[in-house]
């Protein structure tokens, strides 16, 4: 195995990488691939990752080489962890949640969105991590209804629900956890939205299982707000997705009919059920867990109570 | 009405292109979309025509697009999208221009297999070019970004304490840019101190910084898209003569790569000047192996990227506008290292410094 590096890497590759042999490349990357297949070799590419101008190259230099797409061979395997990955994706998740209850703790009114996420941010780091998983968001009130919405500059105020989506990074893993908290006294109303979406999750958890298909656990949940009053805002997206190294990765759940691949579930996998409701203009709950599939059912990796709880 | 892409379509014509195709799903990169567009979400794609154009971006995305995005017609496209950018493609006629170095090969084939008579073309570096040269708007933004985090620094210099490690200085200044109004930093912070100063691309580690030591503090902030890029190389306490006979060293031959920086001159001499600096030195064999600098802007690393003896790049002339950041350095293995950069403003008649820390030697 041939690990092409260019000169600056070469001491981190000769200690990370111990079982390659490290070639340090100084011409064009297509004269390394020379050396490490022969003339007339099969050669696979990651079709979906490789630009359009490095594969011409490649070609223009190497005319007897047979190249092939080849997408999704490493994610195939990176899609069951082995031990010692679950062992830093629970690590990870643990201490993120640490961080998480560290900034929950010393909540103040007023405090604005953007404060809230770079707050969380510095307590992951003081917790010890790397850094995020992936931006942070926080969208307070009639926010929370929007999909992507970024921390802003708006004050979080009593009586609104305060959405979170974050996660920490730790050796290049990632972990993947989204509450939903009340500041102060919270309408009955919005109280009601989050005691469904917490019953859709448990019922997507529990779906979780190794054999099912995603679109099992997706249809649970789904199910849950469906029959609810509130099966006009049930969420549009497939339930969850798989983490580890990337933030989203195989299995990405399918949503019945989306005519996505829909992976069976097998012990090793992770997968993140995050069901959610967004009333445009009012706001929006959204609780997610990752879970670690295991021989007889799943466990949570994510560590933060999903019970109601209001700061 | 948007001056961009009706300067992009003079480019266009030139090369007899119908359309030019900016795809920017989430896991490539999004300044050129965010440049002719002004979206700032992270997933969009822009087809630019003749006389129209027309973004896509999903559902997640299209009321903020609406909102954002100046001079284009704004779709919603389904899953898989790419029907959605066929049609667009289509109105816009047969000969399509995209980003070779950035589109994947499998998203091309996606493409082709929709629009069997089209003829695409690899037109990459037209929108870069553009980039190269800021106007006023983006120009203000980098001067108050430039500013910000030198303000930062400042604040994370005051709080350090020697015995500190790398990370805890490098998230310190993380604090202080957020605490300073910056939307997160320009790219992740290098700190190396001692020895590891002679690596030019060390990140910050779990290493103390002790008394007698060297650190260079690599770093910039982000505001509304736009970097900035520093770099600082400060003493723990008194460090040895050595040391400060090479940092002076690095700040003649910055200062000769600034002198040399105006409009009219191509990189090349710019990495000369500062070069010479250290080449007719006793130091010529640590002399810094890359470029004396690159361009700044939505990227932290863009157009001009400097030539520089063997590099085999386009040597780009400088004009008004451009930024470009001078960053020599001097590496010594086993022993330490020393860069100082800033970053510049081409004008008329030489150039604006819009990096604000002074770079006389100093220690903590």
């Amino acid at each position: 195995m041939l690990f092409l590096a260019d000169a600056r890497y070469r001491a981190q590759a000769e200690s990370e990488a111990p079982e390659c042999r490290i070639v340090v490349h100084t011409g064009p990357f297509a004269d390394a691939i020379a050396e490490a297949c022969r003339p007339g070799a099969r050669v696979g590419f990651e079709a979906s990752q490789v630009s359009v101008r490095m594969f011409d190259e490649w070609r223009a230099r190497l005319q007897q080489h047979q190249f092939v797409a080849a997408d999704g061979v490493v994610e195939t395997l990176r899609i069951v962890k082995e031990a010692k990955e679950v062992q830093t994706l629970r690590q990870v998740a643990h201490m993120a949640g640490q961080a998480l209850a560290d900034v929950l703790s010393h909540f103040t009114l007023g405090t604005t969105e953007r404060q809230l996420a770079n707050a969380l941010g510095h307590a992951m780091q003081e917790r010890g991590l790397d850094g995020l998983g992936f931006p942070t968001l926080v969208a307070s009130g009639p926010r929370a209804a929007l999909p992507h919405a970024h921390p802003t500059d708006k004050p979080i105020q009593e009586g609104e629900l305060v959405l979170i989506d974050y996660g920490g990074m730790l050796a290049g893993y990632r972990s993947d956890e989204t509450v939903t908290v009340g500041i102060g006294a919270v309408d009955p109303g919005l109280r009601e939205i989050y005691g469904i979406v917490r019953e859709a999750q448990a019922a997507g958890i529990a779906a979780a299982q190794p054999g099912a298909r995603t679109s099992e656990v997706d249809r649970a949940a789904r199910e849950v707000i469906q029959a609810s009053p509130y099966r006009d805002w049930c969420f549009p997206y497939a339930v969850g997705h798989g983490v580890g190294l990337d933030i989203h990765e195989d299995p990405r759940a399918a949503k019945e009919g989306s005519g996505r691949v829909d992976h069976e579930l097998k012990p090793g996998m992770t997968m993140t059920v995050e069901p959610g409701i967004y009333v445009l203009g009012l706001a929006g709950v959204r609780l997610e867990d990752t879970l670690l599939i295991t021989e007889d059912g799943n466990e949570k990796l994510t560590v933060t109570p999903k019970a109601y709880r209001a700061l | 009405m948007n001056e961009r892409l009706q300067r992009l379509r003079l480019r266009m014509a030139e090369q007899g292109l119908d359309a030019l195709v900016i795809a920017a799903p989430e896991d490539l990169n999004h300044a050129n979309l965010r440049y002719l567009s002004g979206f700032t979400g992270t997933s969009g794609y822009l087809v630019v025509g003749a006389d129209d154009a027309t973004f896509l971006t999903d559902s997640r995305y299209v009321e903020q697009a609406a909102n954002e995005v100046q001079g284009c017609r704004v779709l919603q496209h389904g899953s898989p999208y790419v029907d959605a950018l066929a049609d667009a493609c289509r109105q816009a006629g047969p000969r399509i221009g995209f980003e070779a170095a950035r589109v994947p090969v499998q998203m091309l084939e996606q493409w082709r297999s929709r629009l069997l008579e089209h003829e695409f073309v690899a037109a990459d570096g037209m929108v870069e070019q553009m980039r190269a040269v800021k106007d006023a708007s983006e120009v203000a933004k980098m001067r108050m970004v430039a500013k910000l985090a030198g303000a930062a620094l400042a604040d994370a210099f005051s709080s350090f304490m020697r015995g500190m490690s790398e990370r805890k200085f490098a998230q310190l200044l993380s604090n202080a840019m957020l605490e300073r109004g910056l939307d997160g930093n320009g790219f992740p912070s290098i700190v190396a101190s001692g020895t590891r100063g002679s690596l030019p691309h060390a990140r910050a580690t779990d290493k103390s910084m002790v008394h007698g030591e060297l650190v260079t503090i690599d770093y910039g902030g982000m505001l509304s898209g736009y970097r900035s890029d520093e770099t600082v190389t400060v003493g723990i306490g008194p460090v040895e003569p050595k040391l400060r006979e090479i940092y002076e060293l690095v700040r003649e031959s910055q200062a000769a790569g600034i002198a040399a920086a105006r409009a009219g001159v191509h990189t090349s001499e710019v990495d000369r000047a500062a070069r010479e600096v250290i080449q007719t030195s006793a130091y010529r064999e640590w002399c810094f192996a890359y470029g004396i600098g690159h361009g700044v802007g939505l990227d932290i690393h863009e157009q001009p990227f400097s030539a520089y003896p063997g590099s085999g790049r386009v040597d780009t002339e400088l004009l008004p506008g451009m930024v470009i950041t001078v960053e020599p350095g001097i590496y010594i293995p086993g022993v330490g290292g020393v860069r100082i950069e800033d970053t510049l403003l081409i004008t008329e008649d030489g150039n604006e410094r819009m990096t604000v820390t002074p770079k006389e030697y100093r220690f903590l």
